[in-house]
């Protein structure tokens, strides 16, 4: 089945608006893509399932997107994460890239960047 | 200011870098009050110069670099330190900080990336967790160069029979492989545990894997 070749890419941030138009685009560029409105939401669905990539946003309610990264460490797997954030702020940056990001990128941003990006990260892997 | 301390080869330095002659005296009191060897650098090309020049060991410590600095700024010093195989870990203190240098200072391998003002405290912390992480760096890269010379100074038979060993083959196998009897084989193998200073198969393999993996 050819979906079940496609890489999957789930996306985990709660401006829908921004996840449709993301999920579409990466759509278009041959991606599966999966979106989850939390952190919890995530964990409790996917966390052992084959996967390339994840793109969360820092500010989230409750566990915050820098907090799941962390958390996948600790769970010992590996998903190559980018890391969005609509704050701008310095010490996320640095916290998510001390956390193993493949990137921090601030909102708003050039959609085709980031998937250049992700298509690099699902390459490399 | 620009004090050096003499240091012994032993204790570790932290060399500041700053173009602010009032930031390199107070982090330098506080460096000194907690006792840790310090130099200050007032730009970053006396740092590089420094460094080529090996004015100091240039393997035991680790670096405070502000970013916005006249002609070479922290990153291009970061970076440049990079090409010259640099591994002193490297903390970021800077009163400009934004969100693309820190990634791009983070990507490529810095430790820390701290925004003024900070806490000292915050500072220690940072500079003591980055010497920790050299000091590791160091012991682990020890072990390999003690373990390359002693993979150095097996005969060419024991390291055939060393590749064997850890390839998983049996002294049996081994031995019609490289048409030895068995019993030869087994003193080899005996002399390879001896050089190498392990007790056990895994042992061997291990200290083989680890040397290998990172050389």
């Amino acid at each position: 089945m050819s979906t079940f070749e496609k890489p999957i890419v789930y996306l985990v941030d709660d401006d829908q608006r921004l996840m449709e138009s993301l999920s579409a685009v990466l759509r278009l560029s041959g991606l599966t893509v999966e979106v989850f409105e939390s952190a919890e939401h995530f964990l409790n669905n996917k966390l052992r399932t084959r996967a390339s990539c994840l793109i969360v946003e820092v500010n989230l309610p409750n566990m915050d997107g820098i907090e799941l990264l962390k958390h996948i460490n600790n769970l010992g797997l590996r998903l190559p994460t980018i890391v969005l954030s609509s704050s701008g702020n310095v010490s996320d940056a640095v916290r998510a890239m001390q956390a193993k990001a493949i990137d921090f990128i601030e909102k708003p941003f050039i959609e085709n960047t980031l998937v250049k990006t992700v298509l690099d990260v699902i390459e490399r892997t | 200011m620009n004090r050096t301390t003499q240091h012994e080869s032993s204790s570790p330095i932290v060399h500041v870098v700053d173009d602010d002659e009032a930031v390199l005296d107070s982090v330098s009191m506080l460096l000194d009050s907690i006792g840790l060897s310090n130099i200050c650098y007032k730009n970053a090309q006396v740092f590089l110069d420094a460094y080529v020049e090996e004015s100091f060991d240039k393997h035991n410590g680790c670096i405070m670099l502000d970013i916005r600095m006249p002609l070479i700024s922290g990153i291009e010093c970061q970076h440049r330190l990079e090409k010259l195989g640099c591994c002193l870990p490297i903390i970021f203190v800077t009163g400009h900080g934004d969100v693309p240098t820190a990634v791009e200072a983070m990507k490529h391998g810095a430790m820390e990336f701290i925004q003024k003002p900070f806490r000292e405290q915050q500072l220690i912390d940072a500079l003591q967790k980055a010497l920790q992480v050299n000091f590791k760096n160091q012991q682990r890269l020890e072990k390999i160069q003690q373990t390359q010379a002693k993979l150095a100074s097996l005969t060419n038979r024991e390291t055939q029979i060393l590749e064997a060993i850890v390839a998983g083959k049996a002294n049996k196998v081994i031995a019609i492989d490289l048409h030895l009897s068995q019993r030869t084989v087994e003193i080899h193998r005996a002399h390879v545990m001896d050089k190498m200073e392990v007790r056990s198969l895994a042992e061997l393999v291990k200290v083989v894997i680890d040397a290998s993996a990172t050389s």
